[in-house]
Order: structure tokens, then sequence, then C-alpha cells
């Protein structure tokens, strides 16, 4: 299964890449930076961005911007004239050095920006050349070329390239023990809140959680997660692959948010079950958690109740979003909540997200079936909001202005956010990733 | 690997201007310097802003402006979080909630990808104009070279002429080679922004209007900013061009056309725009003035004011609004000054930036622990060489915008107080150091009287909270590892007390 996104989009045959659009705002970064994200995700790493010098600020400013304290452990090459003219190679051999004098890391995540890609240096022969000069370090090569594709894209292949050079055969097999993938490090707002919920519903269904790859996890775990019985990715395109390599290399299935993010009642049951199925525990038993848990969540949300009915139920909603959030967002808002939708707008593609989302849209009963958009432009998502007048929705930063300057309500929820920051660490999948959806709604409406 | 391997390929500011970003020793010996084997020296690890991302920020101030990336899609990021926080900035400070709706600029990339590398972009690039104009109908469209496609050799200059004889009566059409390899000094996009507006936009002067002056300000000043140059100037009988009384400042394309209408140009920040008014002055005559600083503190605004206003004649006016203005100031930030007296602070910032606030700092009692200027330049060593004279030579200095760097400096001089940028305020707040941001508000202005008035009011308060950051002491350490985290691998103390680096060989952390 070859996962489709915007990146992956751009390095298709020619004729598909002659029918880019030429132009298109901008919402994100490149490949490059975006393997670095997943190097800030791992806990004993230090990213190497083997880039133009500006291109370590924009992945500095971009992480501060989205609020990440740790942004400073970046030694990137700084690439300028000198090396397009002579070659970089003897700059990225010092930086990989540096890097390892001053941080003392247990890896070393080398991607490639555009300038290196061009000029063609020989990167791999540079690391090869110096894997036995490092103490410990052990050096992740990612064969990005920052015009390859974007921000996920680019985290991708570094989770690839991480299963590639990093873990090794297993030793032995764990049961009862699960990796949860799928979770990208800043780029997903609630990310920290996304990988404790996902550990709790794990634990909750009696599974124990190795690690949450390339989000806070070590150099250990990701060793260790060849053992594991099952990864569960919480992604229907993040990861995704990475799951599969395993799987072929190591014998270790996976399930995939294949349906959509697990967000709500239903999807995350759904969900739930599936991983349930495939790590043979006993079903009855899980159905028996869920419910009580279920229970639980349902007693939380209905402080809110009053207000559901008084103010979200009459709002017409859009929604713009990665693929998986998207169709786990309309499951919840549409199937769950009952709220009319105006128009769904998917900012990434997993190969199957259209014909699921047209699936479940078809199904939703309501008679009519919404505008979708896929992977559209800042510029599309206007135009469509000025056709079908949403009064709520959720999105991304760029979509802020339409919504103040139209009276509608807004929540930023998806890559890029620049105006909201998540300090308390909530969830915005599972049980309780519900309760911060309906928090967070109830409260804008009543603004 | 021969010498002219080692060197970087310099831009014309670099060569005219001596500017450099590395730089670690003693006040005294910047001003002494042997340029060859100080201020061109280069690290392991560097950054610096992408040029076309300053470019877009300084260019998006246009209104109904399409700012292009010629790139793939992750280049103009920098430019879309800068249009977040700077121009929120302004839109807070006017009163606004969101974007207003009268100003339709907008920041688009062509999604250059493997294809455009292979085959060249030129083709691409003609379209993705067009496809702009059909969709914004802007007023002007500005083409930022990249990376890739300055590698590849696109024919930028080729394009763009052909572009703007297609679109001669509808949109102004701008390419600027501003690829981020050409320069590790950031101020150079600068020179290309403004002398690409005057290339490509303005107008010869059909008249001249004897009371106009133009001020420019960069993307890091901000409606309170312009709003206090201009009352400065207002004061002594002239009036500022553009929107808010600033250039760029979200003026129309119009007032660009017009710019040389003025009787005079200006520059809150004259490192910004020097090049642009040589330009100026050589082909239109029109005289500018020579202020290598920032109009901040109290020194520096009465400099920058009595300087505007010599060359009108005004002198007098200006003297008496500058008496009624420090007369006003002595007595309201007499309490906050005696609460600061004796504190060490540590000033960073760029450089037209850090030396009115260390001159301000000094004013007020305190002491000057370091400096840490983002870039320099030969054209500042007056004001250095007068702020030696006052704080003396022996205050160390690091030259360039190194986040680790600032953090060493915090670590080993544990000033009371740190002044900087707000790209490093957390920093400094995460290492327990009370922190001014110097050139972020949501309200107030940072440059000329009032802005003296609020930057002592800013370290009056952030001393008093000194207990609060305590608190957050030891979070920044992140990853760095003590003393030997240094790019020249010196315990960096040592360094500046001997001024090691002033030596000149090349040193890195391996």
């Amino acid at each position: 299964m070859r996962m489709l996104n915007q990146g992956a989009a751009m390095e298709t045959t020619a004729t598909a890449t002659q029918e880019r659009p030429c132009v298109r705002e901008v919402t994100t970064s490149c490949s490059a930076l975006g393997a670095n994200y997943f190097a800030f995700g791992v806990e004993d790493a230090i990213s190497v961005p083997n880039t133009g010098q500006g291109c370590l600020f924009t992945l500095i400013h971009g992480l501060k911007a989205k609020g990440n304290k740790d942004f400073g452990p970046v030694c990137g090459t700084g690439l300028c004239n000198r090396e397009v003219v002579y070659g970089g190679q003897s700059r990225l051999e010092e930086t990989i050095f540096a890097a390892e004098t001053m941080h003392d890391p247990n890896l070393i995540y080398v991607a490639d920006g555009c300038v290196p890609a061009i000029i063609g240096d020989d990167n791999v022969g540079v690391i090869q050349s110096i894997r036995g000069r490092l103490k410990k370090a052990k050096v992740v090569y990612v064969d990005t070329t920052g015009f390859d594709g974007d921000l996920v894209y680019g985290f991708n292949k570094a989770a690839l390239a991480t299963v590639n050079q990093v873990m090794d055969p297993p030793r032995e097999k764990l049961d009862r023990t699960v990796n949860i993938m799928g979770i990208a490090y800043w780029y997903d707002s609630f990310f920290e809140g996304n990988a404790r919920e996902m550990a709790r519903l794990m634990d909750l269904i009696g599974l124990n959680v190795n690690c949450v790859f390339g989000c806070g996890c070590t150099r250990r775990q990701i060793e260790d997660m060849p053992e594991a019985a099952l990864n569960v990715v919480v992604s229907d395109y993040i990861n995704v692959d990475a799951a599969e390599r395993m799987e072929e290399k190591f014998g270790v299935p996976f399930v995939y948010a294949r349906r959509g993010t697990p967000v709500g009642l239903e999807a995350t049951e759904e969900f739930l079950l599936e991983v349930a199925r495939k790590t043979a525990l006993n079903l009855k038993e899980v159905e028996g958690k869920i419910a009580k848990e279920k229970k639980r969540i349902m007693e939380k949300v209905s402080i809110g109740l009053d207000y559901w009915f008084e103010r979200i139920g009459r709002h017409k909603v859009a929604i713009v979003a990665d693929s998986g959030r998207a169709i786990g967002l309309y499951r919840f808002l549409v199937n769950d909540l009952q709220l009319e939708p105006a128009f769904v707008a998917m900012t990434t593609m997993g190969v199957e997200s259209r014909s699921i989302l047209d699936e479940i849209i078809s199904r939703n009963g309501i008679g009519w079936r919404p505008p979708v958009l896929e992977m559209p432009d800042g510029y599309d998502i206007r135009n469509m909001a000025d056709r079908t007048k949403p009064t709520l929705m959720l999105g991304r930063t760029p979509e802020r202005e339409w919504c103040l300057n139209h009276g509608a309500n807004y929540l930023p929820i998806t890559h890029p956010v620049l105006d909201s920051i998540e300090i308390l660490g909530r969830t915005d999948i599972g049980f309780n990733g519900m309760r911060t959806y309906l928090h967070e709604m109830v409260n804008v409406l009543l603004k | 690997m021969d010498e002219a391997m080692g060197q970087l390929i310099k831009t014309p500011r670099e060569e005219n201007w001596q500017t450099g970003n590395t730089f670690a020793g003693p006040l005294r010996n910047l001003l002494d310097r042997d340029v060859e084997n100080t201020a061109q020296e280069r690290r392991c690890y560097d950054m610096c802003v992408c040029p076309p991302c300053s470019c877009s920020g300084t260019l998006s101030m246009i209104n109904k402006t399409v700012i292009l990336f010629n790139s793939p899609p992750g280049c103009g990021e920098e430019g879309m979080i800068s249009w977040r926080t700077f121009h929120m900035q302004s839109w807070q400070q006017m009163g606004l909630k969101s974007q207003p709706e009268w100003y339709t600029t907008v920041v688009v990339h062509n999604n250059m990808g493997q294809k455009e590398i292979v085959f060249g972009g030129g083709d691409n690039m003609h379209r993705s104009v067009h496809c702009a104009y059909e969709r914004y109908k802007p007023k002007m469209i500005v083409i930022l070279n990249t990376c890739p496609p300055a590698i590849i050799g696109d024919d930028l200059e080729g394009v763009g002429t052909l572009l703007k004889k297609e679109f001669k009566d509808r949109c102004h059409i701008i390419p600027i080679r501003s690829e981020g390899i050409s320069t590790p000094i950031w101020s150079n996009a600068w020179d290309l922004s403004l002398i690409s507006l005057m290339d490509n936009v303005m107008k010869p002067p059909e008249r001249r209007v004897s009371n106009k002056i133009n001020i420019f300000s960069n993307f890091t000043y901000f409606y309170d900013d312009w709003q206090e140059l201009a009352r400065m100037v207002r004061a002594i009988g002239l009036e500022p061009s553009g929107r808010f009384g600033s250039l760029p400042g979200y003026s129309e394309v119009e007032d660009i056309e017009n710019m040389a209408d003025a009787a005079c140009n200006a520059a809150v920040c004259s490192n910004y725009a020097r090049s642009a008014f040589d330009r100026m002055e050589k082909e239109y005559g029109i005289p500018f003035v020579e202020f290598p600083s920032q109009a901040m503190g109290i020194e520096m605004s009465e400099e920058w004011l009595t300087a505007v206003a010599s060359v009108f004649g005004l002198e007098k006016k200006a003297a008496s609004f500058i008496g009624r203005e420090k007369d006003q100031l002595r007595g309201s930030i007499k309490d906050f000054a005696s609460g600061l007296k004796g504190k060490r602070i540590l000033v960073s910032g760029g450089i037209a930036r850090a030396i009115p606030n260390a001159f301000m700092c000094h004013h007020l009692g305190m002491e000057i622990a370091a400096i840490n200027l983002f870039h320099y330049d030969h054209r500042n060593d007056r004001e250095l060489e007068k702020l030696a004279d006052l704080i003396g030579g022996d205050v160390p200095v690091l030259v360039g915008m190194q986040l680790y760097e600032d953090m060493q400096l915090l670590r080993e001089l544990k000033p009371d107080i740190y002044l900087v940028d707000p790209h490093y305020a957390g920093i400094g707040a995460r290492m327990g150091v009370p922190t001014v941001s110097n050139h972020f508000s949501n309200r107030g202005s940072y440059v000329g009287f009032r802005g003296a008035f609020n930057l002592a009011k800013s370290l009056a308060m952030a001393l008093a909270r000194k207990d609060f950051f305590a608190k957050f002491s030891g979070l920044g350490e992140c990853k760095y590892r003590g003393t030997e985290f240094f790019p020249w691998n010196e315990p960096y103390y040592g360094m500046l007390k001997s001024g090691v680096y002033h030596g000149g060989k090349r040193r890195c952390g391996c």
C-alpha cells in the first residue's frame, strides 16, 4: 500500500506533476524540516539538518511559534554559497562530530534539504565513512530533498529511516505489548495529550505500551519496538508506511485508523475493538471495559448537556483537517452530535480517505452530501466557505481571518496552528478527545 | 583546501561595510579588529533568517500585493509565521482582532517540485504569476527567488522581463534574487527589498513636497512605533508619507510609486535602508538622514530627531520639542530608574537596536554585563566608540544570532536582566533570568521618547517579577551540555577575558 499525501503527490510522474496547482498559499514546511520534527520527538537524539542556513531559522522559528520549548538543539550545517560551489560534505562531517561532542546523543538524524540534493553531495558516503569514528551515536540518514514533499512526508521518511537503520530483529516477542505510532511531534497540536490518551486506552483494554514512536521515545524503546505484538497507528497516513515496513521486516502486524482518527464514542470503540481482535484479547471482556468507560465519559460530558442543545445544535459546521482527523471529526460531529455539515476539506490524503469519507457521508442519513475538498488551497477553502456559509469552522490558523470577518466561530485544531498553544496537555482523540471538543465548542459558542 | 574554498562569497553590503556575524571578545577589540581575521569567521553551526523570508516580511507590509515564493512548498513557512507574528502585532496595536478587510496581501509559493528541478522552473514561474494575478488581482507581484531555482540556474531576470511586458499596465512585477544561499547576513535582504521597489515601482518625482519625509521601517516595527515616529516629526512641522506614517507600513502601491516626491529620506534603522538612500540621492537628489543607529532610548531619539531636523533647518523647533519630552521623561522614569540602578544587564539584538538600548540602560544606571549584536558592520563604529567610552572597552561583546551563544552568555555571566529580541526571550525566562522582549508588545512603542519610557517600565516590571522568573530556572538547559557546549570548544568566559577569538583561527566543537 502506498500512502499518498501532499508530499508524495509531488514526487509522482511528470503527468501528475503537470496537474499540480502552480500557486498555493503557504501553510507548511518541507520534508527536510519534517524529518527534524521526528528527530525532536526522540528524546536522546539530535537533529543535524543538512540544509541552507535560512532553513534552520525557519525550523527553529516554526517550532517556537508552535510553542516548543526544546527548539534549541538544532545543529544544522547552514550551507551557503561556498558549499554550493565546492560541495558541502566536509561541513556535514564537521557538524556531525560537533553535534556529538556538544550534545552526547544516542542518535543523530541527518536530513538533506534542497541544496545538497541538487548539488549532489554524497552524504550517504560521508555517514558511512564516519560511523566507526563516533563515540556512541548512531547516525540515521533520512533521504529527503526538501522539494520532494511537505512536513508530513519528511516525518514519515524519518520514521521509515528509523525502522530501516535503528531496529534489529526481535530477541523475544511480548504478547501484550504494543507500540503507538502516527502521532506527529508538534505537527499535531495535541500530541502530548494524544500520546497519553492512547496509552490510557491501551491500558484500559489490558495492553502495555512500549513506546510512542517519534513522540517522546528513546533509542532504547525504538530498538525494542520489534518485540511488540502489534503496532497501533492512530492515523491514516502518518507512519503507516513505517508500520508496513515493520510488518515486512520483523513480522509485527499493525492496525491503523483507516476509518478516521478515533475520536468520540463510535470511532474510538470501533478502533479499540480492532486492536483487541488483532492482539487476541477476550472481546467480551474488552467490550465490558469499553462500555464502562463510555458511561463514565458520558457522565462527564453531560455537564454541558443543556448548552449542547442550546448552542451547538443549530450550527452548520465546516471541517478543515488532515484526512484522518477530518473523517474522525465528521463521524463525531455529524453522526454523534448531529450537526449540519457545511463542507469537509482534507488537507492531507491517505489512499482510501476519500472513499471512506464518501461511504460515511452516504450513510449519515441526512439525505444530502456536503462538498468535500481534497488537499485544497486556502483560497479554495475560503471560496467554499463563501458558498456554504458555515457558522462554526474547525480548522487551521489560515482560516481564522475568514471566520472572524464573517462572524463564524472558529476552533484551531490542525496544522498549521499558530494562534493557539495547548498548555493543558489535553487530547483530541479517543473518549477524552470528545470532552476536549465539547469543552472548546461550548465555550467558543458561549462567547 | 585552498584559501578561496574556505571563504564565503560576499555581497556588496558585506564588502563595503565589512559586515560580519562572528566575533567574541571585549568591545574594544571589536573596534580595533582585524577584519580579515575576525568578522569573516564562520561557525560550525550557523543559522540566520533566510533572505526571501526577510524580503517577504518587508514587502508584505505593502497592501494589495502577492508575495510569490519561487520555491518548493516549504520555503515560505517562515513567511507564514512572520505573517502571523508580525502582522498580528500591528493589528492588535490598531485595536483589531484580525486582519483588516482592506488589507489583501497574500503569501504564496509556486509548488516547485522534482520536475522543475530537472527540467527547469521558468515555465512554472511564468504560469504561477499569471495564476496569482487571476486569483488575487493584486497591484504588485513580488517573485522571491530561493535556493533551488538559483542553483539550477533558472532565468529569473528573463522571465521577469517577459512578465513585466505582459503586465505592463496592470500590475508591477518585482523579481528579486533573494536566494538563501547567497549570504549568511540577513540584512542583505533589506537592500534587496528596497532597491527592488526603487527599480520597479518608484516613479521619478513629479513635484517635491517640501515638508514630506519618508520614514522607512522594517517588519519588526509596528503600528505604535510608526505612530511615535510620526508624532515626533509632526511636532517639528514635517509630514511623514504612507498610510500610517511609515513606509512600507501597510501603504498602498501608489505611496511607493510616489516615494520620490519626498523632500528627505529617513529610517528608524538606517542599516536597513542606507543602500536605498544612496540610490535615491544619486538618482533624484533626495537627501537622507545620516544616522547609523535607531531612534530608541533617550539619547538616540534625541540624536535622530536632531539629525532629521537639520536636513530641513528646523533644529530650533526640534530642540524645543526634545527639551519638553526629556523633561517629561525625566520625571516619569525616575521611579523606575531607582530600582534598576546597578543591575547587570545582557543586551542582545540587532546592532542598530542593541546599541541604543545599551545607551538607555546605561542612562538608567544599569551595568552592561555583555552585548550580543546579531551582526556587525563598520557603519556603527562611531556609536560603538561612544558606548565604549561610556561603559568601558572591556565589556564582552558577541556578534551573531545563535541561540546557544546567548544561552552560554546567560549561564556564564548571570545577569540580573536580559533584554533581547522576542525570538530568544523564552530562553532567558527558562533560565530564570528576568527577560524583556525589546520590540514586541501588544501595546506601546519601543522607539522614540515614548519608547524610552516603555523600555524603562518593562525593565522595572521584569525585575520586580524576578521571583516568578526564578521558578522557571533550569528549564532552559534543554539538551545542552554545560561549558562544553560552545562553538569554539573553549571555556567561554576565558575566551572573553583573553579575547582569544580575536586571533582569528577557525575553531569549532569538533
